[in-house]
């Protein structure tokens, strides 16, 4: 059969028919019957030699050939061709007839053989009888038998053979080898012919393979044929065809000349696993089905949803839908009016959809337009109108058949029911999620098949392909196999009670539990605005819990606070959809649409309120509940000072919002707490006797550490040494250092840091300042003749923290009530605002009348006077508190008067020490009268030392003062020196040259005018504590000591570190007198030998041995001046000798101690 | 055979069966040249649209179906040379089937992907 095949295609171009009924080749021979073929060749021999003698005449051909030929002349192209084909026909003809007469001769000879074949029976029977017979005697016989069985063959067996042999060869056709043969066994070999691609005009491409087809088929007998095997375009491949060929140079006689393929772009070989892809491509088809939904694309009801009804014409490309049609039911007088007023008929407005209505349209239509049909069906201008719904023949193409995504009102209006969405038509329903299933199916979805073989199987999505899921089923007999269904047989399964998203539609994002599941359609109750909402289950998703479905970007975000009216305010704990959920300042929660509250728009970092203990919070501190509950949560907003509301996650109610009052709010992590007001009052403590005033500690270090913050640092201690920084915060003992070098905020303990000037670059200890200013530490300031005395190293240090803390600290120590003040407006003193001013001494003190006396006021204010200085002190003191005294003394310190002071202080300071002493002592009344004692009595040996201090040039003049009263009278200058303190300030604030005060400790104004002063880069070399808390230049404070010299201990000095190379070191002298910034020392061992020593490498020689007279110069300032006797030694502290007017024993560190060399 | 078809192609109908592109008179008048034998639809308009598709993809003129891979994958390298669908949308009527499996042949949609 194949023979046959293979003889008609590349040699034979003629019809079947013709082939048929024409002459055969020789290679028939495998035809199987003899006769038949006789049969036929007789025919045909008639039928031939009838032609013969019309040799030339086309005519002769039959009728399909002229048909063909009529066809062929209408189109003009084909002309050449069929001519063509005529002119080869004719020479084939010629042929043929040839090979046919050969072709007797032929069949004759196969007739031999055929015979050998064939009648096998017959021969056998007749064989015997034949062996003996003659040759030529088989031969005539044999020819008998065959014209005899013809004889008995009547002619409907012929055409009933025939019949039989076409039909053999056209289920042949289907039986073929390959297409039994997978497809797969079909892929392309290298023996194969390759594919070139070429590339054509896009659009172009079949018009472009049928002239390649026509241009190899006309060439094919040509002296040159065409080798080219096929030629293909795809549909999904536009802009090029594909040509089979086995060599290129076919390709390339094929295409050339053909218009429209672009040469240029050259002819290239397709890869041989690409081939088959080629072909296998599929165009996305349309599929439809009845049932389907689709849109339309055209006409007035484009968009409009419709169903396929009838898919019967699809290969013709014409689809049956139904749809709800939009017949205009304007009355016709207003449509006459419409097109009088210029809209004509044909306008653009289109016309609601609406069920068809015999009545309606035949009262704006009039009768005779609608006719009836079968069935109730109507036709109306040419359209089918069943159920009212309209039923059309339209082309495929004017259909939309994807992402169709009928939503349930319209599919509702399809079940014929307007109104309610209860009704469904679930089959249609589930037909218009066909499409959609496989795109929203995700592995692990629960599903369940509802169509086909494995209906009611439920089970869990493993893969997804387009077509075909896996499931692993559950429940059944094929529990925990996986089984593969098709996609559009599945479809999502709920169980009522599942809490659920909504992944699309209108109600997208909505979270819900399911109340009802029907089908496909999914009931559920939503978390938002607690209505039911219906969706689709392949619209839906199972939902870990409720997401909050807040839309960023909206008005109100969540921990919103709002108002609900004026009074009451709410938190927003949950945005839901269109809904709020509030938590209100009483505690109750209640949803609110948007517009029933407002916004409050504060700036929630100002919001600040105060806790149980006093302590202010501010926006996320964390906070517990004192009571109740005892509830942690960080504040988000607070309400008028009074309600708080926090926030903690651990909680469910209200997403985790509660609200709490102020009042019944503790800090959760230990904060800097102020600590107790009671402890600074200082009426408190005044009426304490003198040693009470330690029972008032001073305040903790780390209080108001946060001063510290902003501060510019350098890191002198670990990795990051050298590392300049920032404080940003204060964590304990550490401090969050954000780096300048790389912005990296660090956690470094705050021993490790110092402070920096920002404009020197000089470095300070951090917490130096304090220490000095506080005087309260061991070591530090010491007792000493002015409470003042270690304010100038701390002001000079710290010069802008000081100003507000040293003096607090200080007053905070000293009965003074005004002191308070100092503390800036931690207390309630009125002082307090002249504390804080103390900054600006000058007004404050002013202010500040109730100062012991206007006058230091008026210093303050004059103090620049007392540059000038010059005015003895006796002036100063008669002006009782002039400043100009002050002045004075300051001038005279300065040298004019090398002593004034000593003598006037001295014997002031002999004086008065004593009864304020005891003022003390009995903690007499109130600040206001032992200020005008002190001021009475004291200002003397004060106003002469401060200012000599400042204006320090001579230091002699500072000295004096020790010099001359009671050097180490301990009494004296705690009496005195309190009220003197609080006027100096004034004075040393304005005073002009600040700097200068630094070095002296007597600087009583230094604490005030510390912040400024001091802080000036002129006190660089500003003095600091010497290891113990001992300042440098304590010598200079002190006379009749016993020194020690050794290494510098000045900081930053420009000294050597040895005096003299390190001559006298560890050598002891008595301390004679004050030279400058020296001492004239006399060496203990040989009194001959008197060195004029710098303060900075003396040393206090501390006391080794009970009995011994010592002078305090360390401590606080109620022990600092002190003379004492040690008694008796306990790991560095020494006790001392009860005297009069102690309560307890005294006992002070070594390090605060030095020997008194003359006593 | 007349090579036929690439003026209009909405014009030609694929056979469901072999998926040959003729215009719809060709079918007419001479049926399909490589199915006529079961389809039967020469002279019959309802036949020819019953078993032949407008809808079909990609066109092969096949010029040496014995010789062709196209032809061996598209199960077409028996046919007659012609002008082809690669892709024919559509199911003949039910009897071309059982008309087909009756002569022991295998009926392949010409719009599904074998594998």
């Amino acid at each position: 059969m194949s023979d046959q095949e293979d003889r008609s295609s590349p040699v034979d171009p003629r019809s079947d028919d013709e082939r048929d009924e024409k002459p055969v080749t020789k290679k028939r021979a495998r035809v199987v019957d003899p006769d038949e073929e006789d049969d036929v060749d007789d025919t045909e021999q008639v039928t031939k030699e009838d032609e013969k003698p019309d040799n030339d005449n086309d005519e002769d051909e039959d009728e399909d050939e002229d048909e063909d030929e009529d066809d062929e002349e209408d189109a003009d192209e084909d002309e050449e061709r069929g001519g063509e084909r005529r002119r080869k026909r004719r020479r084939k003809q010629k042929v043929n007839r040839f090979l046919d007469v050969e072709a007797e001769v032929d069949d004759e000879d196969e007739e031999e053989d055929e015979d050998n074949d064939y009648g096998d029976v017959a021969e056998f029977i007749d064989e015997a009888p034949e062996e003996g017979a003659a040759q030529s005697d088989y031969q005539h016989r044999r020819l008998d038998r065959s014209f005899g069985r013809n004889e008995e063959e009547d002619v409907q067996d012929i055409v009933q053979r025939l019949k039989e042999r076409h039909a053999r060869t056209a289920s042949a056709r289907y039986n073929g080898d390959s297409d039994m043969v997978p497809q797969r066994l079909l892929m392309p070999g290298v023996n194969d012919p390759s594919l070139w691609r070429v590339i054509v005009k896009t659009g172009r491409e079949p018009a472009i393979c049928a002239s390649i087809f026509r241009k190899v088929f006309s060439q094919q007998y040509s002296a040159n044929p065409i080798e080219v095997i096929s030629v293909f375009c795809r549909d999904s491949l536009p802009g090029m065809i594909f040509l089979e060929a086995r060599q290129s140079a076919a390709v390339s006689a094929a295409i050339n000349g053909i218009v429209g393929i672009f040469m240029s772009k050259g002819v290239s070989l397709v890869p041989i696993e690409e081939m088959a892809p080629l072909l296998k491509i599929k165009k996305k088809d349309v599929n439809l089905n009845p049932g389907m939904w689709v849109r339309m694309k055209r006409g007035k009801h484009t968009g409009d949803l419709a169903q396929v009804v009838d898919t019967d014409q699809i290969t013709s490309g014409v689809v049956g839908i139904k749809f709800i049609p939009r017949i205009d039911l304007t009355p016709r007088e207003k449509r006459r009016e419409r097109a009088a007023n210029g809209k004509g008929l044909g306008s653009n407005i289109k016309p609601p959809a609406r069920l068809f209505s015999y009545d309606d349209v035949r009262k704006i239509y009039g009768r005779q337009s609608v006719r009836s049909g079968a069935q109730g069906s109507y036709f109306f201008e040419n359209d089918e109108y069943i159920d009212g719904f309209c039923v059309k023949d339209v082309k495929i193409a004017v259909v939309e058949s994807e992402a169709v995504n009928p939503t349930l009102e319209e599919i509702s209006r399809f079940s014929g029911d307007d109104q309610s969405t209860a009704k469904f038509d679930l089959s249609a329903i589930a037909d218009a999620n066909k499409n959609l299933t496989v795109s929203v199916l995700f592995p692990g979805d629960q599903v369940e098949v509802y169509e086909g073989e494995q209906t009611g199987l439920y089970g869990a999505v493993e893969t997804v392909t387009p077509d075909v899921i896996a499931i692993k089923a559950v429940g059944g007999d094929v529990h925990g196999q996986i089984i593969e269904v098709p996609s559009r047989s599945v479809r999502k399964r709920f169980d009522v009670g599942e809490h659920v998203k909504v992944l699309a539609g209108k109600n997208a994002n909505a979270t819900g539990m399911v109340v009802e599941v029907k089908g496909d359609v999914v009931t559920l109750m939503s978390d938002q605005g607690e209505q039911e909402i219906k969706v689709f289950s392949k619209d839906i998703r199972k939902a870990a819990d409720t997401t909050n479905t807040a839309k960023q970007g909206g008005l109100y975000d969540i921990h919103d606070l709002v108002m609900l009216d004026s009074t009451t305010a709410a938190v927003v704990t949950k945005v839901e959809g269109a809904l709020l959920r509030i938590l209100d300042q009483n505690g109750a929660s209640k949803s609110v649409t948007p517009d029933q509250v407002t916004l409050r728009r504060d700036n929630k970092r100002f919001a600040v309120a105060t806790d149980s203990q006093g302590n202010d919070m501010k926006v996320g501190d964390v906070m517990k509940e004192n009571e109740g509950e005892n509830r942690q949560g960080e504040v988000i907003n607070i309400f008028r000072s009074l309600f708080v509301f926090l926030h903690n996650r651990e909680y469910t109610e209200n997403n985790g919002v509660f609200v709490a009052r102020a009042q019944s709010l503790i800090s959760a992590t230990p904060k800097s707490a102020v600590s107790d007001l009671g402890k600074m009052n200082p009426a408190l403590n005044q009426q304490l006797p003198l040693g009470g005033a330690s029972l008032m500690p001073p305040p903790p270090t780390n209080v108001n550490r946060n001063r510290l913050i902003n501060t510019l640092v350098v890191v002198t201690k670990g990795t990051s040494k050298g590392l300049m920084g920032t404080i940003r915060d204060i964590q304990g003992d550490n401090a969050r250092v954000e780096l300048k070098t790389n912005n990296k905020t660090l956690t470094i303990a705050l021993t490790s840091l110092k402070r920096k000037d920002q404009k020197t670059g000089a470095t300070y200890p951090l917490e130096a300042g304090p220490a000095g200013g506080f005087g309260g530490r061991p070591g530090a300031g010491g007792y000493d003749v002015n409470p003042y005395s270690g304010a100038p190293m701390a002001g000079g240090q710290t010069p802008a923290g000081f100003g507000g803390r040293t003096p607090g600290a200080r007053f905070g120590q000293t009965p003074n009530p005004y002191a308070a003040g100092g503390i800036g407006g931690k207390t309630p003193n009125p002082y307090a605002a002249a504390g804080a001013g103390g900054r600006t001494p000058a007004p404050g003190w002013g202010a500040g009348g109730k100062t012991p006396g206007p006058a230091y006021g008026n210093a303050g204010g004059r103090t620049p006077g007392w540059a000038a200085g010059g005015k003895t002190p006796a002036h100063g003191y008669g002006d009782g508190g002039k400043t100009p005294g002050w002045g004075g003394a300051g001038a005279g310190g300065g040298g004019k008067t090398p002593n004034p002071y000593g003598a006037a202080a001295g014997p002031s300071g002999g004086r008065t020490p004593a009864p304020a002493g005891s003022m003390y002592g009995v903690g007499a009344d109130a600040g206001g009268s032992r200020f005008g004692n002190g001021a009475m009595t004291a200002p003397t040996p004060y106003g002469g030392p401060n200012p000599g201090v400042h204006s320090a040039p001579t230091p002699a003049a500072p000295s004096n003062p020790y010099t001359a009263p009671t050097p180490y009278g301990a009494p004296t200058p705690f009496a005195a020196p309190t009220p003197f303190a609080a006027p100096t300030p004034g004075a040393a604030l304005s005073a002009p040259t600040p700097g200068v005060g630094g070095p002296t400790p007597y600087g009583a104004p230094t604490p005030f005018g510390a912040p400024t002063p001091y802080g000036g880069p002129a006190n660089g070399g500003a003095p600091s504590t010497a290891p113990g808390g001992i300042p440098w230049d304590w010598a200079l404070d002190f006379r009749n000591v016993i020194v020690e010299v050794g290494p510098s201990t000045r900081p930053g000095t420009r000294a050597p570190l040895h005096f003299q190379r390190g001559l006298y070191d560890g050598k002891r002298f008595g301390h004679d007198a004050i030279v400058g910034e020296s001492c004239r020392c006399v060496s203990l061992e040989d009194a001959s030998i008197i060195e004029e020593i710098p303060a900075e490498y003396l040393r206090p020689c501390y006391p080794d041995a009970p009995g011994q007279v010592v002078v305090c110069i360390g401590g606080g300032p109620e022990q600092k001046g002190q003379q004492r006797t040690t008694s008796y030694e306990n790991g560095g502290s020494w006790m001392m000798e009860m005297e009069q007017g102690d309560m307890t024993a005294l006992v002070l560190d070594d390090k605060d101690l030095c020997r008194i060399w003359k006593v | 055979m007349p090579p036929k078809g690439g003026s209009r192609r909405t014009e030609l109908r694929a056979c469901l069966i072999c998926s040959i592109l003729q215009s719809t008179n060709d079918f007419m008048t001479q049926g399909c040249p490589n199915c006529e034998e079961i389809l039967e639809m020469r002279g019959s308009a309802e036949r020819v649209a019953e078993c032949t598709s407008l809808m079909y993809d990609g066109m092969i003129a096949m010029i040496e179906p014995s010789e062709s891979w196209v032809a061996r994958w598209q199960r077409i390298d028996k046919r007659m040379r012609g002008i082809y669908a690669v892709r024919v949308t559509g199911r003949p009527p039910a009897d071309v089937v059982e008309a087909i499996e009756a002569r022991g042949g295998v009926y392949r949609p010409r719009d599904a992907v074998e594998d």
